[in-house]
């Protein structure tokens, strides 16, 4: 208890603990945020497995298409987007939870693209 | 005194009174070094970029994601292995320290495996475990483990023999011997091994993450060759050295002030 003390005493515990305070508070902030992002339809789509397009601010690269494949299988990339299929609607909002990631809606494009 | 040496003197006393500035203040003449040789153009900006370029690469790989993921797996990965190293190391280092048949049982064992560096077991870790979590997790717990146990013996062992007759003349049970006399007196060795272990078990993450790792900032740094983008690798040996500056100076050096230098077990 002693140790605790000390440590938040010190300057720099106290930056430490701000730090893990503004990661945690960043942590929430994307899990609130990324309900938001889905597309209504989505929300509304039951227990079936859904394809998604995924819209990132950027060209997609093998870092986020790798990401997507813990969610879903990966059926391409479109300048800005990422195409999965096959996603369970209580992935969605993993989907949806990195900050890089701005839209998520229904598959509009014909399949096997 | 001329402009310059106001502005100097001024810069001293900054560096003096701050200890963020007093840290950074060595890295200034390297930095601009740096800069100066790229600036030069002796060698070409693809091979030899500048502090910009790799400032720009922290902001595209951030602004990206990849940077603040591969940063969490790598020190989520170290957290995880050194904590069970720790958890296997300093109990066996207490073991191996206090009795004499424990001693002459491992100490040769230990030798022995110390002598097989980590990387040494990669190849038959990845028969065992492929390319994964296991197999890092593996390397970082073996690397840890033994700067941890070879310190905890030496610590266990230079406890004075004075102290220990003294408390058990005072008829002090074991377990009250070993808790309040052998374990501080053992403990400016344990932090000396914890410091070591914690130091080896980051650069063994990042060659095993070279080799099998799909994430983390060793494989950042080993994935950024393909497309020769330098900016990345140098980005990556920034973050690697900034990273373990954070976890010793302000981690494990107040650690150390707090415990063992408060006790008077070591002085600076």
């Amino acid at each position: 208890m002693r140790l605790w003390r000390a440590f938040i005493g010190s300057p720099k515990g106290r930056v430490l603990v701000a730090a893990v305070a503004c990661y945690c508070a960043w942590q929430g902030y994307l899990t609130l945020r990324a309900p938001g992002k889905i597309a209504p339809s989505l929300r509304r789509a039951g227990d079936r497995a859904v394809d998604v397009t995924v819209t990132l601010p950027f060209p997609p690269e093998r870092f986020h298409v790798l990401v997507f494949q813990r969610f879903g299988r990966v059926a391409g990339t479109n300048e800005h987007q990422v195409e999965l299929r096959g996603v369970r609607p209580s992935d969605l909002r993993g989907v949806a939870r990195p900050y890089w990631v701005t839209r998520v809606e229904p598959l509009s494009r014909e399949p096997g693209r | 005194m001329s402009r310059g040496g106001r502005v100097l003197a001024v810069g001293l006393r900054a560096t003096a009174a701050h200890p963020g500035v007093r840290a950074f203040a060595p890295f200034v003449p390297l930095i601009a070094l740096w800069a100066g040789v790229a600036a030069a153009g002796l060698f070409p900006a693809v091979f030899f970029p500048g502090p910009l370029e790799v400032i720009m690469a922290f902001g595209r790989l951030t602004y990206k994601g990849i940077l603040p993921a591969y940063l969490e797996d790598s020190v989520v990965r170290l957290a995880v292995g050194a904590a069970a190293g720790m958890a296997v190391g300093i109990p066996l280092g207490v073991l191996v320290g206090v009795s004499r048949r424990a001693h002459a049982l491992c100490w040769p064992i230990l030798l022995f495996f110390q002598a097989i560096g980590d990387i040494a077991w990669l190849p038959i870790l990845l028969i065992w475990f492929g390319f994964g979590l296991t197999t890092m997790t593996f390397v970082i717990v073996y690397t840890v483990l033994f700067p941890v146990v070879l310190n905890t013996v030496l610590g266990v062992r230079s406890v004075s023999p004075d102290l220990i007759r003294a408390a058990q003349s005072l008829g002090a049970p074991r377990r009250r011997i070993l808790l309040e006399v052998i374990l501080p007196g053992a403990l400016p060795n344990i932090v000396t091994g914890l410091r070591n272990g914690l130091g080896y078990g980051w650069r063994a993450l990042i060659a095993a993450e070279m080799i099998v790792g799909t994430s983390g900032i060793g494989f950042l740094m080993f994935d950024a060759r393909r497309g020769g983008q330098v900016t990345e690798i140098l980005l990556g040996m920034i973050v690697l050295g900034l990273l373990w500056y954070l976890v010793d100076g302000w981690l494990l050096v107040p650690l150390e002030r707090a415990t063992v230098e408060r006790w008077g077990l070591v002085t600076r």
